[in-house]
């Protein structure tokens, strides 16, 4: 299964590329919105996995980007957010998200929680 | 005379004039007598005169008879003589009856002694001639002498009666004359005295009155020094006296009132520049609302300064003001204004867009001002910029997000590093794993500082939102228990669950009341010693149902229970240490229960454990009666629902996903009855939305495949469209929006909202009630406002749907009043009106209601935005 994470920050793509790897996943790395894009246009992965807040083009504004596409509208995009921000977790699921996970994430179980959320436990 | 008074005065002339009616009386009765007599006297002198000429008449019969006999002889004349003899003796008698005067009465004596020595010497002469002596001429004049002496005699007796007569006439005739000007003096005197007696009344009393009136009236003017009258010892003067005083006194009490005028406005200008100086904005408003008095402050902050009668009435256009919801306020409910119809506002939160363009968050305080007799006279407003304090709460907030945001991260790095690092078995030497361990635990508890925090300072600015769902107690315990059984099993302490069975459903957040049970488990474990147990129980009580976490620990001493629920309250910092907390647990968890509207306890005995106990009100829903259980939530992931769209038409399934997506679930898509099928037993969506379509046959059969296999049995299915037409995303049918509450509510195990339905229109009513029946709402029904109202605070309905022209009470006093009951103020509200225009829309919107819709609805736009109302009130 291949899935395209969106991350700007490299110790957390470091990690969770790790984790995600040993659960089985092929994973593809992003570091901003716009290499997200472009990398979903591309390999057209089978879950986007996506950073709340990034500099340049921030998560929700990805997703709304991705959904907009036909080519990438297919894709289950899952939020990595921060817990606290609630409201703007209702906002990530409006835009169409398949769910999202609380930073910081447990390494040893985020691969079984992407599967759980796309519905394949 | 000027000692007398008037009493005095007025008696005497009183008296007087008794006195002298009195001597008029016995003056008339006294010339009357004296009158009377002086005429008897007269009369009887009269008389006398008569009677006298009738003793000479006789005497001198008798002396001619008395001749003629002694010529003659003649026994005739003897015979005359006799007679007149008798007529004299028989006159004499009346005649001296009748002389009162002494000197006649001798006089007459004397006459009468010098006739009777006559009679007798006649008488001896006519004997003597009887007897024949002879008559000579000495005979004849012998008795002449004598009777000349009588008849001189007579003749002064008669003169002096005469002049006695004539005195006794004068006399009368003076008395006459001086009863006459007796009887007319009296009255004149009478007059006479009556004028004295006017002019001196006048002089003594009515001139000191005019006076004493004419001053009363300058002094009434304001003048102190008008004359009065000459002041006098009388009742008079005692008025004067008195009105001296009195004219002292208020000269005395207007000065003083001068004077405290003077005070009044010095203590006034004082205050004015009290006010002036606080750095409070007040303003004082007149009862029709305009400005009375501004402070700089208020200048200051609202930029405005009303210098004109004008700008002070307009004072409250010259800025937009905004509630705290964002709303726009009209005049007539700013707090200053409201304060004028005598309610009392207490730090209500405005924002307000000064007339330079300038915004500001004030809190506003207002209260009237009311005179003695409770009337409002006007309205005291205080205001208090709180721009940059929101500003700050703003930055703080942000702040925390940042932080958070940007600690979470390398922690996330750090934790999954390390996490990895042991799960391989990367690091083989024990020494080393068990620092990668340390290491571990470090950043876990770093972890849980950094959400605590996070929710303190959500705590603390009343953010604390619930996302209130029925939960399951059995479960909640357990995932509870499961997330400290990882900590439980090391620790070597036993976990135990006690939940009486048929404990009913709650309504919480499962999150939140997990967090609450697992702090106070975790706790436990804390303080537990190795070998001990911690029983987590749960059980029903009329009201609640109470959870209680009991460990066999050390306890916690009376004095400390007190503090124990504060923030950064360590009670044993060795243990604490040992433990790894940040204090903030226990204040977390007592906000999380009473945010729910529990209550939390603690009991304990040193050396014996302590126990924890909160309750969380009972809904009155027995399991599995009206809702299902929530499924039990993971950890940190939110559960996305699932839903299989079958249609056979790939734009409408389009259109559904898209919309479902929107709606926030995930989509699945089956083209057919077969495939929906093989979909439902792989995938077990949550709900399946099938879309009856004449084209394809499959899907009744569809239907009861589903139904008889057990794997997918329990889905619930939602017809989705009924016709055959295939729909569009871009007509966006309302059948869509209509499909997403209608699975929303298959999932959440019907909803079953209370709508209330007011209007005067029994057709519309029943209108509403089908359709909104249809959409699996219970709809109860008000015919006016008032039904409106009393309806409302019986059943509190989920949602209200207010006409606004009612009979009895209109739609925006039904609203006012809605807001006011603490019950429904929060309920939404949707205004249907026939009423359109701005303006009703703006004002039900002001007034608190949270959507306008013009009447004819369409049905299916009314039950969405229904369904959009509820679910932002329910905060999902």
């Amino acid at each position: 299964m291949t899935l395209l994470l969106v991350e700007d920050d490299i110790d957390i793509q470091i990690v969770a590329r790790r984790a995600l790897k040993r659960a089985g996943f092929v994973v593809a790395v992003a570091g901003n919105g716009v290499e997200a894009l472009t990398a979903a246009r591309a390999e057209t992965p089978d879950v986007i996995l996506l950073d709340w807040m990034m500099p340049d083009m921030d998560g929700p504004e990805v997703c709304r980007q991705l959904k907009a596409d036909p080519a990438t509208s297919g894709i289950p995009v899952i939020f990595l957010t921060a817990r606290s921000q609630q409201a703007e977790i209702a906002r990530g699921l409006s835009l169409g998200a398949a769910g999202y996970i609380v930073k910081p994430f447990d390494a040893l179980t985020l691969g079984d929680e992407v599967r759980q959320m796309l519905g394949q436990a | 005379m000027s000692t007398l008074s008037i009493r005095t005065r007025v008696t005497a002339a009183f008296l007087l004039l008794i006195t002298m009616a009195l001597v008029e009386a016995a003056v008339v009765l006294y010339v009357q007598r004296e009158s009377s007599r002086a005429i008897e006297d007269a009369a009887r002198t009269q008389t006398i005169l008569l009677d006298h000429v009738e003793v000479g008449r006789a005497l001198d019969a008798m002396r001619v008879a008395y001749r003629g006999f002694l010529i003659s002889g003649n026994a005739g004349e003897q015979a005359e003589y006799e007679r007149q003899g008798t007529n004299y003796e028989r006159a004499v008698p009346v005649t001296r009856a009748l002389i009162t005067d002494r000197e006649q009465q001798a006089r007459f004596e004397r006459l009468m002694a010098r006739v009777a020595e006559w009679r007798a010497a006649s008488r001896e002469v006519i004997e003597r001639r009887k007897a024949g002596e002879e008559v000579t001429a000495q005979l004849l004049t012998e008795a002449t002498p004598r009777f000349e002496a009588i008849q001189r005699e007579l003749n002064v007796f008669e003169r002096r009666e005469t002049d006695i007569n004539a005195r006794a006439g004068v006399l009368a005739q003076s008395r006459v004359r001086d009863a006459t000007i007796t009887l007319t003096a009296i009255p004149i005197v009478a007059v006479v005295f009556m004028f004295v007696l006017l002019v001196a009344t006048d002089r003594a009393i009515l001139t000191p009155l005019l006076g004493l009136t004419r001053s009363a009236r300058r002094l009434a003017g304001g003048d102190y020094e008008a004359p009065l009258p000459v002041t006098r010892n009388d009742e008079i003067g005692v008025l004067v006296g008195a009105f001296s005083e009195m004219r002292s006194a208020v000269q005395a009490r207007a000065s003083d009132a001068a004077l405290a005028e003077q005070r009044i406005r010095a203590a006034h200008a004082e205050l004015l520049a009290i006010i002036n100086t606080v750095p409070a904005a007040l303003v004082i408003l007149d009862p029709d609302g305009s400005i009375r008095l501004q402070n700089k402050a208020a200048e200051h902050l609202l930029g405005v300064a009303p210098d004109t009668p004008l700008a002070r009435k307009t004072y409250w256009q010259s800025f937009a003001m905004r509630d705290g919801a964002g709303r726009p306020l009209r005049i007539r409910d700013i707090p200053p204004v409201r304060a004028l119809s005598g309610i009392e506002v207490i730090g209500e939160e405005i924002d307000v867009q000064r007339a330079d363009g300038r915004r500001a968050v004030i809190l506003v305080g207002a209260a009237p001002l009311r005179d003695a007799g409770g009337r409002v006279t006007g309205a005291v407003a205080g205001f208090h910029d709180i721009t940059r304090l929101r500003e700050l709460d703003r930055m703080k907030d942000e702040f925390v997000a940042i932080v958070s945001h940007e600690l979470r991260t390398p922690l996330t790095a750090i934790r999954g590093s390390l996490q990895l690092l042991l799960a391989d078995n990367a690091v083989a030497d024990p020494d080393n794993r068990q620092l990668l361990d340390v290491a571990l635990k470090s950043c876990d508890r770093l972890v849980r500082i950094i959400n605590d925090m996070l929710d303190i300072s959500k705590i603390e600015a009343g953010q604390l939102k619930l996302r209130i769902a029925a939960i399951d107690v059995h479960t909640l315990v357990q995932h509870a228990v499961d997330g400290v059984e990882s900590v439980a099993g090391p620790a070597g302490v036993e976990l135990v669950v006690e939940v009486a069975a048929g404990v009913p459903e709650i309504d919480g957040d499962a999150d939140r009341l997990t967090q609450a049970l697992v702090n106070l488990l975790s706790n436990a474990v804390k303080f537990a010693p190795r070998g001990s147990t911690i029983t987590v129980s749960a059980r029903e009580t009329p009201e609640a149902v109470v959870f209680s976490v009991a460990d066999q620990g050390q306890g916690i001493a009376q004095d400390d229970i007190a503090r124990l629920f504060r923030k950064f309250q360590q009670l044993d910092d060795a243990g604490t240490r040992r433990a790894g907390g940040t204090g903030l647990g226990l204040s977390i968890t007592k906000a999380i229960i009473e945010e729910h509207g529990g209550t939390i306890s603690v009991d304990s005995v040193v050396g014996l454990g302590a126990t924890f106990t909160f309750t969380i009100p009972r809904t009155g829903r027995t399991p599995g009666a009206e809702a299902t259980p929530v499924a039990a939530p993971r950890a940190a992931t939110a559960a996305i629902r699932t839903v299989l769209i079958v249609d056979d038409n790939a734009t409408s399934r389009a259109a559904l996903a898209q919309a479902l997506r929107e709606g926030g679930f995930r989509t699945l898509e089956a083209s057919s009855g077969a495939e929906c099928v093989e979909a439902a037993r792989r995938h077990r969506p949550d709900a399946i939305t099938l879309s009856v379509s004449s084209q394809e046959g499959g899907s009744s059969r569809a239907l009861e495949e589903l139904a008889g296999d057990p794997a997918t049995m329990q889905i619930p299915i939602v017809i989705a469209i009924e016709s055959g037409a295939p729909i569009t995303s871009a007509e966006k049918p309302f059948d869509i929006s209509d499909l997403v509450s209608r699975v929303q509510r298959a999932l959440h195990g019907r909803v079953h909202a209370t709508v209330l339905v007011a209007d005067d229109d029994a057709d519309l009513r029943h209108v509403l009630r089908e359709t909104l029946g249809r959409h699996g709402f219970r709809v109860i029904e008000a015919a006016d406002g008032r039904e409106a109202i009393d309806t409302a605070a019986r059943e509190v309905p989920d949602l209200a749907l207010l006409d606004l022209r009612m009979p009895r009470v209109h739609g925006h006093d039904v609203i006012r009043a809605l807001r006011k009951n603490e019950a429904t103020a929060h309920m939404p509200i949707i205004v249907l009106s026939g009423s359109g225009g701005e303006r009703h829309s703006l004002e039900s919107l002001v007034l608190g209601a949270n959507m306008f819709l013009a009447k004819p609805a369409e049905p299916h736009e009314l039950v969405r935005e229904i369904d959009r109302l509820l679910r932002q009130g329910r905060g999902d």
